[in-house]
């Protein structure tokens, strides 16, 4: 039974993937899980230099979801390469770095010092982190921008290139296609949907930053669905994120055409939520007679869809 | 109480529940020869009892000040009569113990108090603040337990970050409750409100 598949290059040994933001730098995890285990991670993102965040509180449950606005908090690209990476070495997983930026040019200077940095598998670009006054989503929610972002990035190294798509926009596809013709070599979707809590004794918004970005089970239908409708526009493989928590979870980005999955918020609830994932896809081919995990991709039976419309 | 301490309490004896820890950095003994003051604010007494059990167990001597609003906030002061630690009861509306804060007595005892002290703290954060000002202006140590949300436990969400400025830093800086905590040392801890930490705070919200 084979579990491992192949995206933008890079060689998984299963589909699971720790998603940016829920993971820090995977080095946290280091005596809890066996990072090994992961077909691959992905950092918190990263600017050129340290950033402080958004003011606290940063987090605040919602029902089935985590609501945050953390800021993208975080060490710098230049101390994750001296400090981190040379850690994350001693791991059979395929490291992937969140690059961040307030301008194009930073996006482009991030990548090219983990361009020459021994031990990155790729890079993702966050074009869609809510929570950041410049860059970010506003990146993400602006085809041309998208474009601009990542063709720089493109320019900037040989590693694959995956962009993370805003689900904030009307139609992901646009995105998708601007990033595909950019020279992405695949996409992550989907980041956090932009939400908002209220403390209605303070009358005041829950989080410090006011806004912040939902994740959990609470988006996972939207995130299949805008995962899926991607998937369909383009075809570079699609990376399938949002409230996944379960094998069955994951087959159901599997089966709407994605190739990897990420997991996030989960690990909050659960660090030793892969075993459990990985097990219960096991178990799923095994009564499937499914072979090899690749054959579920894109097999989604679709009420319309004639055959070999795609 | 909230839903993962209801989810606990509805525990019937012999379910499993799943556990990650230990996690974080406790409170730590104190010098020799000092007397342990441990002050604490309704459900912050919690960490206490083992931690008065320790004290005792290495021959410590220690006092509990163990404040609330009114009596019935004083949950497991039975627990505590039975050690050999003096437990000072303060409640707000006075139905138990000192009428008024809790810090009143801490200051009392601490004014009758011929040797050494080092003074813990586990509560609301009103009271741990008022707590590290008198240790402040006393000139002592003290160890406060910070409670922010927490998202993972491991230091990945970032959501449970505090301001802390150590010795020698020139500005504070973001540290995770989860890891680097829940205790701090006190006087590190930049406290909302302060004119130090509004500075801190208007640093860089990106």
């Amino acid at each position: 039974m084979s579990l491992g598949v192949e995206l933008a290059g890079l060689r998984l040994k299963n589909p699971l993937i720790a998603a940016s933001g829920t993971f820090g730098y995977g080095v946290e995890y280091e005596g809890i899980l066996d990072l090994s285990r992961l077909g691959g991670l992905v950092s918190k993102g990263l600017y050129l230099e340290p950033r402080d965040g958004c003011p606290t509180p940063r987090i605040v449950e919602t029902p089935s979801g985590l609501l945050n606005a953390i800021g993208l908090q975080g060490v710098g690209v230049k101390a994750f390469v001296r400090d981190v990476l040379p850690r994350l070495a001693a791991y059979d997983t395929a490291v992937l770095v969140n690059v961040c930026g307030d301008t194009v040019d930073e996006y482009a200077e991030v990548t090219r010092i983990l361009d020459g940095a021994p031990g990155v598998a790729g890079v993702e670009i966050n074009i869609s982190c809510p929570n950041v006054k410049q860059g970010g989503m506003a990146f993400g929610g602006d085809p041309r921008m998208t474009h601009e972002v990542v063709s720089a990035v493109r320019k900037a190294t040989r590693l694959p290139v995956i962009p993370k798509l805003s689900p904030n926009v009307a139609d992901i596809s646009v995105f998708a296609r601007a990033s595909e013709q950019a020279g992405a070599d695949a996409l992550s979707c989907i980041n956090t949907l932009l939400g908002l809590a209220i403390d209605v004794e303070a009358r005041r918004p829950r989080l410090a930053f006011g806004t912040g970005g939902l994740s959990g089970p609470a988006i996972r239908p939207i995130a299949v669905r805008m995962a899926w409708q991607a998937a369909r526009a383009v075809g570079i493989p699609v990376i399938g994120v949002g409230g996944i928590s379960s094998a069955r979870d994951t087959l159901e980005f599997l089966i709407a055409g994605c190739r990897a999955v990420q997991v996030g918020t989960a690990n909050f609830v659960d660090p030793g939520v892969y075993e459990r994932i990985l097990a219960g896809l096991k178990e799923y081919m095994q009564r499937h007679r499914i072979d090899d995990i690749n054959e579920i991709v894109g097999t989604l039976d679709y009420p319309g869809d004639a055959e070999g419309d795609r | 109480m909230g839903s993962g301490s209801l989810a606990l309490a509805d525990l019937r004896e012999g379910e499993l529940a799943q556990c990650l820890g230990p996690l974080g950095r406790p409170f730590t003994a104190p010098p020799e020869g000092h007397e342990a003051l441990l002050v604490a604010g309704g459900y912050g007494i919690a960490p206490f009892y083992l931690f008065s059990q320790e004290l005792l167990r290495d021959g410590r001597r220690a006092c509990v000040f163990y404040g609330g609003r009114t009596a019935g906030d004083l949950q497991l002061r039975e627990l505590f009569e039975r050690l050999a630690v003096t437990l000072v009861p303060a409640t707000e509306d006075g139905s138990l113990g000192h009428a008024g804060r809790v810090t009143a007595p801490l200051e009392a005892h601490l004014d009758a108090s011929q040797g050494p002290s080092t003074l813990y703290a586990c509560g609301p954060e009103a009271m741990l603040h008022a707590v590290a000002r008198v240790a402040a202006r006393r000139g002592l140590r003290a160890q406060v337990s910070l409670d922010p949300w927490m998202g993972c436990g491991v230091g990945t969400c970032l959501g449970c970050v505090v301001w802390i400025q150590r010795a020698g830093e020139a500005r504070p800086k973001y540290r995770c409750a989860c890891t680097e905590g829940p205790v701090f040392d006190a006087s590190t801890v930049v406290w909302p409100g302060d004119s130090t930490s509004a500075a801190a705070r208007s640093g860089d919200a990106g």
